[in-house]
């Protein structure tokens, strides 16, 4: 299966008072047709920076993207795109759907305006004709009475409501990847929950893959087929969802795992991973989770590459060729 | 209830303008009788008085608000297209262009107004209307600019912008649509306001002897006319004074109310 999207080395600097900060630091990955990734790491750790240098959406400067990266979809370097290519290709070909509805729409332009504006944007079509499509979108989405929908301001709907406007509007003209990046969070569990199950639903509609980018791993558990998991600026452990949960190999997983409470146990206190991220401008040196790591020995002040842990797992950490850690 | 009496002083003001050949007595520029009319009292034949012209204040000051509120009104137009665009264009492009462009609005900022007009008026050998709408319009624009171009700043980092640009629309589409109608309520209230404003310089100058030549009236000359008789014949001065106090009231009213209108908080 040949990759749609792929990610090949990907590398973001920020400038900044403090010195560079290498947010995105050599991140790789490929999103087939129909799949979904999700990309999950703390606050921090550069997913949502990641999601947006896809788009070339960071304000370059203070971001830098280094030239040697590559963002490859459908074969055609996003990054080297520019006006007109590149604007063709946000939208159409990858949109994205932004973490806070309350401020993603704009308050003084109606529903209907929003979404006619993207279709409009990428395809020659009727004003009416753009709204028809609008209103099939936004009942496809589960708005109640779409058409009166359209004259509606943001401001008259709920949160979910909100954001499954956004969603109609990212997915009005039929993109082949949808990049979610954390589409839940401001949303109540009870809604969450709705938005996702819609997610996976339209993707299965409309064909599409997508990249969904969370710091809740069982957001990732309900939904991928495939997880990265992010640290620090680098992946540290991808697998599928199967394999991630039933084998971490990357002690941060483990730690991620750990940490996330039960519901069907004993109360008790959950392990929580000591210390923080450190910022980026100072990672540090050799594996950078080693700070925190309660298996790091001398070994870990080299950093790691992704290892190869089985079939299509892969950790960045020398535990997988030494299984044993230190040695005595 | 501000906003219905600026809007319905404001709709008085425009109504009397556009009639004023139907309701005036008499040809604003006739000199009705040299010798026995000059300076008359407001009576019933002549309800505002006449001036040392033996003309008809009341035709005058209502023909003068034709050019008066055609003056302001062009002239605020004027400012708040050019400092509505330089505003937008300085918010947007940022960097160098934009420090450019609001040091030189700083600097049209620190001279007093009147002083750049008074200088580029005596340029003219004859004072034309056009003339004093493009020196008015064009010394008005630097406020608006600045506003303009905070709320482009403010604007162009909301997330509704990036999500715009994240599902394709263009630069040009996401300023007008996106950006542009955030702008819309400042600058209608700072329109508003400055109609007042313009109204008072444009008197000024007239005053000063620099606005629209006799016998064409304005308020300004109006006031110009009387005021060597402020003692002897005060309602010269007083009719078109009080015309221009009443139009400067109508669009502050105007302006505060639709500032109040426009602006969810203070709903």
């Amino acid at each position: 299966m040949t990759a749609l999207l792929e990610v090949r080395d990907l590398r973001v600097t920020f400038r900044t008072a403090d010195g560079p900060a290498r947010a995105v630091d050599g991140v790789s990955f490929a999103l087939a047709a129909g799949e979904t990734l999700a990309l999950v790491g703390e606050s921090g750790s550069g997913k949502t920076v990641t999601a947006l240098a896809l788009l070339r959406l960071l304000a370059e400067p203070p971001a830098d993207v280094d030239p040697a990266s590559r963002v490859l979809f459908e074969g055609r370097d996003v990054l080297q795109l520019d006006g007109e290519a590149l604007r063709r290709v946000r939208g159409a070909g990858m949109a994205m759907v932004f973490q806070e509805p309350m401020t993603s729409l704009n308050p003084v332009l109606s529903i209907g305006l929003q979404i006619t504006e993207t279709v409009q944007a990428h395809e020659r079509v009727t004003r009416r004709g753009a709204r028809d499509r609008a209103a099939d979108m936004l009942a496809l989405v589960g708005l109640p009475d779409p058409r009166a929908a359209l004259g509606r301001y943001p401001h008259e709907l709920s949160g979910g409501m909100r954001q499954r406007v956004l969603l109609a509007m990212a997915l009005v003209c039929r993109p082949r990847v949808l990049i979610a990046d954390e589409p839940t969070t401001a949303l109540d569990v009870t809604v969450q929950a709705q938005i996702l199950e819609l997610l996976a639903e339209l993707r299965e509609r409309l064909g599409m893959a997508m990249l969904l980018i969370t710091h809740n791993l069982g957001i990732a558990a309900g939904i991928a087929d495939r997880i990265a998991v992010m640290y620090g600026g680098q992946l540290v452990e991808t697998a599928s969802r199967q394999t991630l949960f039933r084998e971490p190999r990357h002690p941060y997983t483990l730690g991620l795992l750990r940490a996330a409470p039960r519901l069907d146990g004993p109360a008790a206190p959950t392990p929580a991973i000591p210390g923080a991220v450190p910022p980026a401008t100072a990672w540090p040196t050799g594996c950078r989770f080693r700070p925190r790591c309660p298996h790091a020995w001398a070994r870990c002040e080299t950093a790691p590459p992704l290892l190869e842990a089985a079939t299509a797992q892969q950790a960045r950490c020398w535990l997988v060729e030494q299984p044993g850690g230190a040695p005595a | 209830m501000r906003i219905r009496l600026g809007l319905a002083l404001v709709l008085a003001l425009v109504a009397l303008a556009l009639f004023a050949p139907l309701l005036a007595p008499y040809p604003p520029a006739a000199q009705l009788d040299l010798e026995t009319l000059r300076n008359v009292p407001p009576s019933v034949a002549h309800p505002f008085g006449t001036d040392p012209y033996s003309r008809d204040l009341l035709s005058r000051v209502l023909h003068g608000a034709r050019l008066s509120l055609t003056i302001a009104l062009l002239a605020v137009a004027l400012a708040v297209t050019v400092g509505t665009a330089i505003g937008l264009a300085s918010g947007w492009a940022g960097g160098l262009a934009d420090t450019v462009l609001m040091r030189l609005v700083d600097a049209g900022l620190a001279v007093p107004k009147i002083f750049i007009v008074l200088v580029v008026l005596a340029l003219w050998e004859k004072v034309t209307v056009v003339a004093l709408i493009a020196i008015l319009g064009g010394t008005g624009w630097f406020g608006v600019s600045r506003i303009v171009r905070a709320e482009v700043r403010a604007a162009r980092d909301r997330e509704y912008v990036a999500a715009a640009r994240a599902l394709g629309a263009s630069a040009r589409r996401v300023v007008l649509r996106h950006v542009l109608p955030n702008v819309a309520a400042p600058v209608i209230v700072i329109a508003a306001m400055g109609v007042g404003q313009v109204v008072l310089l444009e008197a000024g100058l007239a005053y000063l002897g620099v606005g629209v030549p006799q016998p064409t009236p304005s308020w300004g000359n109006i006031i110009a006319d009387g005021q060597h008789l402020l003692l002897t014949a005060p309602w010269v001065a007083t009719s078109a004074g009080l015309a221009v106090v009443v139009t400067v009231l109508a669009f502050s009213l105007l302006g505060d109310g639709l500032r109040e209108h426009l602006d969810p908080r203070t709903r």
